[in-house]
């Protein structure tokens, strides 16, 4: 889909794609409102019956079916060291691609696309990095949104996988 | 040249598919021909077009030592192909010919790897020429009394007709190409022919660039020249020059430069194939460079069409095998979302006999796709029959036995990914036949056998499976031998007597076991057929022996159809629902009561049936899953079987038998050691769902 975005785009206006790099896919865990990078997100889905795979961290929930294409999914809440909240209507599974690799996250709710003003990020500090994979803080309107270094994210795997 | 160059990197692929397919080819043409000690004019024509077409393809490469000695068969068949009856001087041209084929297959091989240089071909090229001077029968000095001789000067001698008067009228113009432009001679060849479209004749020194690429080096130092009729079309040809690239500068002459065109054309390309192979023995075989004209000037036009004739006669185009893979994987996923469609719950107590009607039409296509996209992956064994052929040929003649090959049923299909795995594995097979099994004649005709060895390679289709078959006429498999030998190396684990003969014949393919005490170079290393027997598994297939004292052993080879689609028995474990390949099933049950089941030293639960104890693995407890039942009576028990050990796992409730498509885990989950852990893949199942599916191999190990 964001694929499909891009090169259509690129097609009409380079400026637009460069555009994208600003933008963020918003959603929210609790009452709190993180943001992955736009360019990342391949789609959303709702929430499915996700099978279970033995031996891993206990934040991989397991792999769904997406079309054919086994994709593993992420308790982002689990990720983030976050109390786990029953499933409904509203919860959300979030597929981000990096590095040809393709995962689902489980969040609350998806909110939104915003747009971040160019410099009106603030870096994360060294602790909040460390603990909750965050890149920088930023405010659209008067939302504040904690913006995901996905990439720290995914490729993180200090937790104890014996749990 | 040491390595190839960056701009065709591209075409490599294609260069050396196209080459080993052209080889393969023709060890094929030379084994027949040696079979009846004839080349037939077929034949030749045959190895005409492969050698010309790996010359004309090499040189494009680069590949000038590939290219030399390419060139240097043709010669040879070109006086073959002159006079038939002139191959009869000479018996070694088949060994010479194989050896060059050998030659170009470890070019090729090789060319891939890092800093790869040209090995060298000057001994093979030198024993060319050796066997040209044979074939030619006569002293060559005189060089009239070989009638091929005049016309075996000339570089291009596909040329058929040499018509061309010596002249030196006409314009001259003098060609120089940019420095380190590379492939001079084939930018030549492309420069002359733009510019025969414009003039009557044209005559160039070097003559024929395109078909000797050491006039590339020529052209580079001293430049194209050309001679063109008539002289008034300067201009014409000054427009050509002008837009033509990597040219760095030209100049008209006024006149014929002081060498004689056509002499230096005769000489120039044929010294520089023959330098390397100059010996004392090749120099009076030389042909003498007749000074008649030879510049035919069809012979460029003619030349280079000469592969791409041959090769528009086959109907077959190649596809990577990526594309094909992708094309089963997509075809897989269809299949499974018709049965998604079908079976859709939304549609369950309709009344829908239109769709119905029309589901039933879907089906019938996509099982029909299915088929064909399975079909497409599929080869004949021939090929690797064919190999088969000549390294029985090769060994025979070594060892000093005569072996003769029978294949059956090589038109027997299997699957590219399968066919690949287990080309080494037979190889290996065949050679422990000819060196170990087949005795020598005299030893064959004291037993009262036929002194010819045979050995059968046999193929059939038999049910989901194909089964080869190697069998040899040998000596057989001594059982006591063996089990000498098995004893000297301690890999006895029971008394002599309790061994059948099955067990000891298996005991050959434990690591580190070899009945021949010599190593030779063919076989007898010890690593043999165990590694054999771990190839053959890896692709799913099953290796078994008979063996007859004196009259011989066969090698059955069981191997499935296709490694994409795995039968699976399916079964729950609470939710989840797991998948074991019913290759490692043995069998399942219901217990009745547990006074069977007791447990072991270290609290471990075993289970006796007929009389054998198996451990119990519990799926829900290895893979932390919320089980429906815990005790054994309520759930099934599944016995399953790796190579050597048993077990019985122990799941909820079977759900049937599935035909699946293995998918591997992703990537990202790789990290994780999920394979360690006893699953092998996952696979999609017709409901939509994901179903684990269970290696027997790693579970009885870690148990």
């Amino acid at each position: 889909m964001a694929n499909e975005l891009v090169t259509t785009t690129a097609t009409n206006n380079n400026v637009v794609v460069d555009d994208l790099d600003n933008k963020v896919m918003s959603f929210f865990i609790e009452d709190v409102c993180y943001g992955v990078d736009l360019k990342n997100v391949i789609e959303i889905i709702s929430i499915q019956y996700i099978t279970t795979v033995p031996n891993v961290p206990h934040y991989i929930k397991g792999i769904i079916n997406l079309r054919g294409k086994i994709i593993p999914i992420i308790e982002t809440r689990f990720k983030l060291d976050i109390e786990a909240k029953e499933y409904d209507d509203k919860t959300c599974i979030i597929i981000v691609e990096l590095d040809d690799i393709q995962i689902g996250l489980i969040v609350d709710s998806v909110h939104e696309v915003m747009t971040l003003a160019n410099g009106s990020t603030i870096p994360a500090k060294k602790e909040q990095r460390d603990k909750k994979y965050l890149k920088g803080v930023n405010k659209v309107g008067n939302q504040m949104v904690l913006t995901l270094d996905l990439s720290f994210f995914i490729n993180d795997d200090n937790v104890d996988i014996a749990e | 040249m040491s390595a190839i160059d960056a701009s065709m990197e591209p075409m490599l692929d294609m260069f050396m598919f196209e080459t080993t397919t052209l080889l393969e080819q023709l060890d094929g043409i030379i084994l027949e021909a040696e079979k009846s000690k004839n080349f037939s004019e077929g034949h030749v024509a045959e190895i005409f077009r492969i050698m010309h077409t790996i010359k004309g393809s090499s040189s494009m490469m680069g590949l000038e030592a590939i290219s030399h000695l390419a060139h240097s068969v043709e010669d040879m068949f070109f006086i073959i192909r002159d006079d038939n009856s002139k191959q009869q001087r000479s018996n070694r041209i088949f060994d010479l010919v194989l050896q060059c084929s050998d030659y170009f297959k470890n070019e090729v091989d090789s060319i891939t790897g890092v800093g790869y240089e040209a090995s060298d071909s000057e001994e093979l090229n030198g024993e060319l020429k050796k066997e040209i001077a044979v074939l030619k029968g006569e002293a060559p000095a005189s060089g009239a009394a070989a009638p091929a001789a005049p016309k075996e000067t000339a570089t291009e001698p596909v040329a058929p007709t040499v018509v061309a008067a010596p002249t030196n009228e006409g314009g001259w113009v003098k060609v120089i190409f940019e420095d380190g432009c590379q492939m001079e001679n084939i930018r030549a060849f492309m420069l002359i022919n733009q510019i025969k479209e414009c003039c009557e004749k044209i005559e160039t020194v070097p003559s024929h660039p395109e078909a000797n690429s050491a006039s590339a080096e020529e052209i580079a130092k001293n430049g194209l020249l050309i001679n063109f009729f008539p002289a008034n079309i300067e201009n014409e040809i000054d427009v050509i020059l002008n837009t033509a690239m990597n040219i760095s500068s030209y100049e008209f002459l006024k006149e014929a430069p002081a060498e004689e065109p056509v002499v230096v054309e005769e000489k120039a390309p044929e010294v520089k194939v023959e330098e390397p192979a100059k010996t004392a023995e090749v120099a009076p075989a030389q042909p003498a460079p007749a000074p008649t004209p030879a510049a035919p000037k069809a012979a460029p036009a003619t030349a280079p069409k000469e592969p791409a004739s041959g090769g528009g006669k086959q109907s077959l185009i190649s596809v990577k095998q990526d594309k094909l893979d992708q094309l089963m994987d997509v075809v897989s996923e269809l299949v499974i979302s018709e049965s998604m469609v079908a079976s859709n719950p939304d549609l369950k107590g309709l009344q829908l006999d239109n769709f119905n009607k029309a589901m039933r039409e879907l089906r019938k296509l996509t099982d029909e796709l299915q088929d064909i996209s399975m079909s497409m992956r599929m080869v004949t064994l021939q090929s690797l029959f064919q190999k088969m052929n000549r390294i029985i040929r090769d060994m025979s003649k070594k060892l000093g036995k005569q072996v003769e090959l029978v294949t059956i049923g090589e038109d027997t299909e299997i699957d590219k990914t399968i066919n690949d795995l287990i080309q080494d594995p037979f190889m290996h097979m065949v050679r422990n036949a000819v060196d170990h099994a087949i005795e020598m004649p005299e030893e064959r005709i004291a037993k009262g056998k036929d002194p010819v060895g045979k050995v059968t390679l046999s193929a059939q289709n038999v049910g989901g499976e194909i089964v080869i078959g190697i069998q040899d006429d040998g000596k057989g498999l001594d059982p006591e031998t063996i089990l000498a030998k098995a004893r000297a190396k301690n890999l006895l684990t029971k008394p002599d007597n309790e061994y059948s003969p099955k067990e000891i014949y298996n005991m050959i393919m434990m690591p580190g076991f070899s009945t021949n005490t010599v190593v030779t170079e063919f076989s007898g290393r010890g690593v043999g057929m165990d590694v054999v027997k771990k190839n053959i598994e890896k692709c799913g297939g099953t290796l078994s022996i008979e063996s007859a004292l004196g009259k011989g052993t066969t090698f059955w080879i069981n191997i499935p159809l296709t490694l994409a689609i795995i039968d699976t028995l399916q079964f729950y474990v609470g939710d989840t629902v797991f998948a074991m390949p019913i290759t490692s099933i043995s069998q399942s049950f219901k217990i009745s009561d547990d006074t069977k089941v007791f447990l072991d030293t270290d609290g471990s639960e075993m289970i006796m049936v007929r009389n054998e104890c198996f451990p119990i693995i519990r799926l829900h407890n290895v893979y932390n899953v919320e089980p429906k039942y815990t005790k054994l009576e309520d759930g099934i028990i599944i016995l399953i079987e790796s190579a050597d050990k048993k077990a019985c796992i122990f799941a909820d409730q079977l759900i049937g038998e599935q035909q699946i498509v293995l998918k591997p885990f992703p990537k990202f989950l790789a990290r994780y050691n999920i394979k360690q852990s006893g699953l092998s893949g996952c696979t999609i199942l017709g409901d939509g769902s994901i179903s684990l599916i269970l290696d027997a191999n790693v579970l009885i190990r870690n148990e």
